[in-house]
């Protein structure tokens, strides 16, 4: 098999896997026990914390572990914002960008439902954040602004800095930046010092399923995510999955030290790709705009599920955009904002990379480009 | 030959007559201790000051190790060029150039020359110098007597010697030149600040924690333990002393009346101190004691508690406010530690309003209810005793540096 479907997740590693095993095994204790077994386990999650503060540059006390990415995007809105709502009850916007992952979209019609005026920020062509529209729609009203390091579908990074930048009189408006995506390798583009909350997933960068972190900045305040015995700081309550949770600041660490290698690595396959692509006729979206591990592409009138099975039956596993949508037949949620005709939309295909992809894959991938291309240009 | 070098310049130390040349070796001895693991550093104690020199390590390394060294006023960070006057130039050009300079700063140069074979003399050499650096920095002026920085210039035999920034050291006095003491070491705030302070005032210290499991929990005892390892930066490895207290604790809730069971309990802790001091050869208690801060630290229960000894008791902390107690123990890393959760005794044995003026005839005949001489010998026998180094803190954390 030709694994690029990196987006929708990763294979665990072997090394994160033997860790999570080990701790699941020795640290089995509850942290909030208060025995030496306990200590242990508290002491080790503590660690685990620590580290991920420091790689993403946030103090130990603002990093919080939830069960997905999914249950991180739905605390900014769930949790944050009615804590921000009753502080400020003078400012009833939120700002979401019309690219945001489901987590986010799918919460539009309940923070309305909340009293909250929701606006979507545009984004261009290339599936980049309009910032010009942006800078309209931020105003003295608005709560929170919701945006990505890299779209899930597309891969397109988002402009950072420059939103900070744009932020810059508004210090009152919490910025979410959902960084999902960023991890393989656009670590550094997620480390803005503006960005009060920040989501990531672990199955994403090769550690195993059930965690997610939101990292919080101290001045931002929340209400409880889930009521309990009071873990993480009496915000999320529920019993660490330590052995996922270690794992993953491991995962965390070993994606950041291996940015320099896998980027441009990654970059260099990104346009042998491409480049294969074009040759057969595809459209490449955010081309010039697109994270190095993701590709978008379509081939005009051929539906992107059968451009799926058509790559399979070579060993090529890629998906249509995302893989949440992919079973759905929904739109192409982050194509259409992007203003990219339905007709064309649907044949397309996201191919995602990560660190183990090999010259192999890449070999394979691209014969199976030719191949199946050949097939629906005739 | 040593590459790099650190001149030293002793506190007080350099007004202590006839013993100074102990204190010399005491400081002398510490420096070689903590750079040891670093690389083999030679320490050589003058009259006035003090050369640290090695080869490999980078300046700042050595600057650390020193800046929690006691006994030290300050240090110079010293460079080693060729002995040309380009070399010097260049030397003192990238030394000036790591500043960052405040308005209108301003500079000198002065030179010694102790090889006369050098072809220009001092005068020559500093305004020659002073030229070359007034060019390169517009912005600094000269001044001669009060200049921001004083670019000190050394041409000896072998090679020249710059130096530019002088680092303020910990002051007081070397490490173990005041004897020896015994530290009343709990979980708080004060008393490893009493530790602190009286390191620096050269007593060598040896931490006493009084545990008292199970009503105190194990976290507790290893809070002691880690507290210790902070104070052993500033000294040598301290030795740790657990005495099981459980048992008088219970004996004391037994048979005294708990409005002056605290009364008892410090005496009897007292008493014990006493006896450490003669196995282990020190001569004095320092706890943290502060006064007016509990019931214990009040004139009248400190005067009562302090009967059972003759032995000095020093409390560093007695005229310091907790707020100043706080900024020195998050200066020097004790604060975080202090601060979690685990007490160091029990909310069993902790009297509800303990007698801020207690009377001695009082509390005599109530411990005449207790076998005290036998309850503080059996302490004293199952006394444990570990040393503890400042690396201690990272070896806890090691077990997990595979995982993560």
């Amino acid at each position: 098999m030709f694994y690029f479907d990196n987006s929708a997740t990763t294979q665990p590693s072997e090394t994160v896997m033997k860790v999570m095993q080990e701790v699941a095994i020795n640290y089995f204790a509850n942290p909030s026990s208060i025995h030496f077994m306990g200590e242990k386990s508290k002491a080790l999650l503590n660690s685990a914390r620590q580290q991920v503060a420091e790689l993403l540059d946030y103090k130990e006390s603002e990093v919080y572990f939830t069960s997905s990415g999914t249950e991180a995007n739905n605390w900014v809105f769930q949790a944050v914002l009615p804590a921000l709502g009753s502080l400020h009850s003078d400012r009833n916007k939120v700002i979401i960008s019309s690219i945001e992952h489901p987590s986010i979209t799918a919460q539009i019609e309940m923070i309305e439902r909340m009293g909250y005026i929701v606006e979507l920020a545009p984004v261009d062509e290339d599936g980049v954040l309009d910032l010009m529209a942006l800078a309209q729609l931020i105003t003295k009203d608005v709560l929170i602004l919701s945006t990505m390091s890299v779209n899930n579908e597309v891969g397109s990074i988002q402009p950072l800095d420059a939103i900070a930048e744009l932020l810059k009189d508004y210090p009152q408006i919490v910025w979410h930046v959902d960084g999902i995506q960023s991890v393989t390798t656009q670590f550094e583009n997620m480390l803005n010092k503006r960005i009060d909350l920040l989501s990531l997933s672990s199955h994403k960068f090769h550690s195993v399923r059930g965690v997610g972190i939101l990292a919080k900045r101290q001045r931002v305040d929340s209400e409880p995510m889930l009521y309990g015995g009071g873990q993480e700081s009496g915000l999320r309550s529920s019993t660490e999955n330590l052995p996922a949770i270690v794992a993953t600041a491991k995962a965390l660490r070993l994606s950041k030290e291996s940015q320099e290698i896998v980027k441009p690595k990654l970059n260099m396959y990104r346009e042998k790709i491409c480049q294969a692509l074009t040759h057969q006729n595809w459209q490449i979206y955010a081309e010039q705009t697109g994270s190095e591990h993701i590709i978008c592409a379509a081939l005009e009138g051929v539906p992107g599920e059968v451009l799926v099975h058509a790559l399979a039956e070579k060993s090529v596993i890629v998906s249509t955009t995302s893989a949440c949508s992919s079973r759905k037949h929904q739109t192409h949620h982050t194509l259409k904002a992007m203003k990219i005709p339905e007709a064309v939309s649907t044949s397309a295909i996201r191919i995602s990379m990560s660190h183990t992809t090999s010259d192999e894959d890449i070999t394979a991938l691209i014969n199976a480009i030719e191949v199946v291309s050949q097939k629906f240009n005739k | 030959m040593f590459q790099k070098q650190i001149l030293i310049h002793y506190g007080e130390l350099s007004t202590k007559g006839k013993n100074r040349k102990m204190f010399q070796n005491k400081m002398a001895d510490q420096i070689r201790h903590k750079t040891k693991d670093i690389e083999k550093v030679k320490v050589l104690p003058h009259h006035d000051f003090m050369h640290v020199k090695w080869n490999h390590a980078s300046y700042e390394t050595i600057i650390d190790v020193l800046k929690d060294v006691p006994g030290i006023a300050r240090f110079e960070p010293t460079y080693r060029v060729e002995k040309t006057m380009e070399a010097i130039y260049a030397k003192g050009i990238e030394l000036f150039e790591a500043q960052t300079f405040g308005d209108n700063a301003s500079f000198k140069v002065v030179a010694k020359r102790s090889d006369r074979t050098f072809e220009l003399d001092s005068m020559m050499i500093q305004s020659e110098v002073g030229h070359v650096i007034g060019e390169r920095f517009p912005e600094l002026h000269v001044e001669m007597k009060k200049a921001n920085y004083k670019l000190t210039v050394s041409i000896q035999r072998d090679a020249a010697y710059l130096s530019l920034i002088s680092v303020q050291g910990m002051g007081g006095l070397p490490y173990g030149s005041s004897g020896k003491g015994m530290l009343m070491l709990s979980g708080g705030f004060d008393s490893p600040i009493a530790g602190y302070q009286m390191i620096k005032r050269g007593l060598e210290i040896e931490a006493v924690h009084f545990s008292s499991p199970p009503y105190t929990s194990p976290q507790a005892l290893e809070k002691a333990k880690k507290l210790t390892a902070v104070l052993s930066r500033y000294g040598t490895p301290i030795k740790f002393h657990n005495v099981p207290f459980a048992k008088i604790q219970e004996e004391i809730k037994e048979h005294i009346h708990e409005d002056f069971s605290m009364t008892v309990m410090r005496r009897v802790m007292l008493r014990i101190m006493d006896q450490l001091l003669v196995k282990n050869k020190a001569m004095a208690i320092v706890n943290g004691e502060s006064l007016g801060q509990v019931a214990s630290q009040t004139l009248q229960s400190m005067s009562v508690i302090n009967e059972v000894t003759t032995t000095p008791i020093l409390r560093p902390l007695i005229a310091v406010d907790k707020n100043e107690i706080i900024a020195i123990a998050e200066k020097i890393g004790t604060y975080d530690i202090s601060n979690e959760p685990y007490e160091d005794c029990c909310t069993v044995f902790a009297p509800k309003k303990p007698k801020t003026k207690p009377k001695l005839h009082t509390i005599q005949e109530m411990e005449a209810a207790l076998n005290i001489e036998n309850l503080v010998a059996d302490a004293v026998m199952n006394t444990e005793v570990m040393t503890i180094d400042e690396f201690y803190l990272k070896e806890q954390l090691a077990e997990f540096d595979s995982l993560l």
